[in-house]
């Protein structure tokens, strides 16, 4: 697996509230927990667990061929999106496994935020050294 | 009917208006902006609104898709779009609302890009920008069965409850429906648990049979006083008590994907009608899919949370069981025209005439009628009770 482009746009960009710490996505006019309109954006770090997961058996999408693994990740700073996991079969996933965004590209230009396994990622880091 | 006691009771307490040009903004935009000011006007803030109206954003789950922007879960929705009236209608409903005392604080609001955006077609255009659409829909998730599917995966690793117990749902719904001459799987002999596991896979864990019908299918209920009831034909049933919340739009803002606000709407019923669980003869629970049925008994109370699957286990929801519940076999045996909930009102009404033939419930004084919309997003309950 290649690796992704150092520089790169956020897999996620995630509201901070400077009222109460509060963290949430996707970004609103006021904290969800103080009203506070103090709110900060700032990209999260693309770590994360599984909540919960799915095995897709079709897709409204053309670019999408099922199955496919839906899921809602926890984000490390604690809001949920949703997303794919990809790379590991759905047989070896399990809630609230570590996993790391990474992107995913389609023909025509679309991309897609997504994650794989955290060990899985670093099992290919070590293998492309 | 006129709305006694209710002259004068309501009032406007809040008002904002945004500029006629919003160049770059969306419709959603908009309206936000107008709801935060208005309730500044007012001095309010967004934890006072209980209810929020609007219309003519996405064409559906319109009021549900501006309180999870705002982060309000209302428990007084109204989306219903007939023009440029449907303020003025909003006025009236939010009043009679507030006076039944299902709101105290109502938030109408609306917004249009229509100049800026140079289309009339606004629904369209507005549905590709609504959160659901940018967030979630990229992700090409089948809706809505892979919402119900993320939420039963969390059930099953949070509680350990198993396919099996989920499956016991569907074998008592086509029970029901066996004994009801009108249900779609009428005829179609009883449903095993194997049946249900082996059936084709949907969206992990759910496979085909864990999923409601799809059929055609009507029904409508008609209300009125219940001093113009008693000069009708049929026993009086009355509402005893209503509740309802909408808690979220998409399934990756709900607050807790085993907890619903199926708990706050019944809560409310409960607390109307002046009953609990327990005084419940009838259970009429949309099922949409197994994983609905289970949510909503853990929600209404009949069992506590995380036992919902293991509850159907033993026959308990189906004929001669403990518990029985979805009398007519439900979305998952009797039809599924697209939207359920008509037919727990038509059912519960039925069983509480005793007009429920071979499904009859020996004890039917007190119904309770549950709703579940969208992706666990929406609920609704009422409480049904018979003057014999």
């Amino acid at each position: 697996m290649s690796a992704d482009i150092a520089v790169d746009e956020p897999f996620f960009i995630v509201q901070r509230c400077r009222s109460c710490g509060n963290v949430q996505h996707y970004e609103r006019p006021r904290c969800l927990r103080c009203r506070s309109a103090d709110l900060a954006a700032e990209p999260a770090s693309g770590r994360g667990v599984i909540h919960s997961f799915t095995l897709v058996q079709r897709s409204p999408l053309a670019h999408l061929d099922p199955p496919f693994v839906l899921a809602l990740v926890r984000l490390e700073e604690g809001p949920v999106v949703m997303s794919h996991v990809v790379g590991t079969d759905a047989s070896q996933l399990c809630c609230e496994q570590s996993v790391v965004a990474t992107w995913r590209t389609f023909d025509g230009g679309k991309r897609l935020a997504v994650f794989q396994r955290s060990d899985t990622q670093e099992r290919h880091a070590a293998d492309t050294r | 009917m006129a709305l006694r006691g209710s002259r004068g009771d309501v009032a406007i307490v809040g008002i904002a208006e945004t500029p006629p040009l919003a160049p770059g903004k969306t419709a959603l935009q908009v309206q936000i902006e107008a709801s935060l000011a208005a309730l500044g006007d007012a001095g309010l803030g967004l934890d006072d609104v209980d209810g929020i109206a609007t219309a003519g954003l996405a064409g559906k789950f319109d009021a549900t898709t501006v309180a999870e922007v705002l982060g309000v879960q209302p428990r007084w929705v109204d989306t219903t779009n007939i023009g440029g009236s449907s303020f003025e209608l909003f006025v009236a409903q939010a009043a009679a609302a507030i006076t039944y005392g299902i709101a105290d604080v109502v938030l109408i609001c609306y917004g249009s890009v229509q100049r800026s955006a140079r289309s009339r077609t606004l629904s369209s255009a507005e549905e590709a920008v609504v959160p659901l659409a940018v967030h979630e829909l990229p992700y090409g998730p089948p809706l809505p069965v892979a919402a119900y599917a993320l939420a039963a995966q969390r059930y099953l690793f949070e509680t350990g409850a198993t396919r099996e117990q989920l499956a016991q749902i569907a074998v008592a719904a086509r029970d029901w429906a066996l004994l009801n001459p009108a249900a779609y799987r009428h005829d179609a002999g009883p449903l095993t648990i194997d049946d249900v596991l082996s059936s084709a896979p949907v969206s992990s864990p759910l496979h085909v049979l864990d999923c409601c019908l799809v059929t055609d299918g009507g029904g409508a209920v008609v209300l009125t006083s219940t001093e113009r009831a008693r000069d009708l034909r049929q026993p009086v049933v009355t509402v005893l008590g209503t509740g309802a919340l909408s808690s979220h739009r998409g399934i990756s803002q709900m607050p807790d994907l085993s907890d619903t606000g199926g708990r706050q709407s019944a809560e409310q019923a409960y607390r109307a009608a002046g009953l609990g669980p327990g005084d419940m003869d009838v259970v009429e629970i949309y099922d949409s899919f197994t994983i609905t049925v289970a949510l909503t008994l853990e929600a209404l109370g009949l069992c506590a949370r995380g036992e919902g699957a293991a509850f159907a286990e033993d026959g308990r929801l189906g004929p001669g069981g403990a518990r029985p519940i979805n009398t007519n076999g439900g979305g998952l045996a009797h039809c599924h025209p697209g939207m359920y909930g008509i037919f727990l009102l038509t059912e519960a009404v039925m069983q509480l005439r005793g007009d429920a033939g071979a499904r009859q419930l020996a004890r039917a004084e007190t119904a309770v009628c549950h709703g579940t919309g969208g992706y666990l997003s929406t609920h609704a309950t009422v409480i049904l009770g018979v003057n014999r």
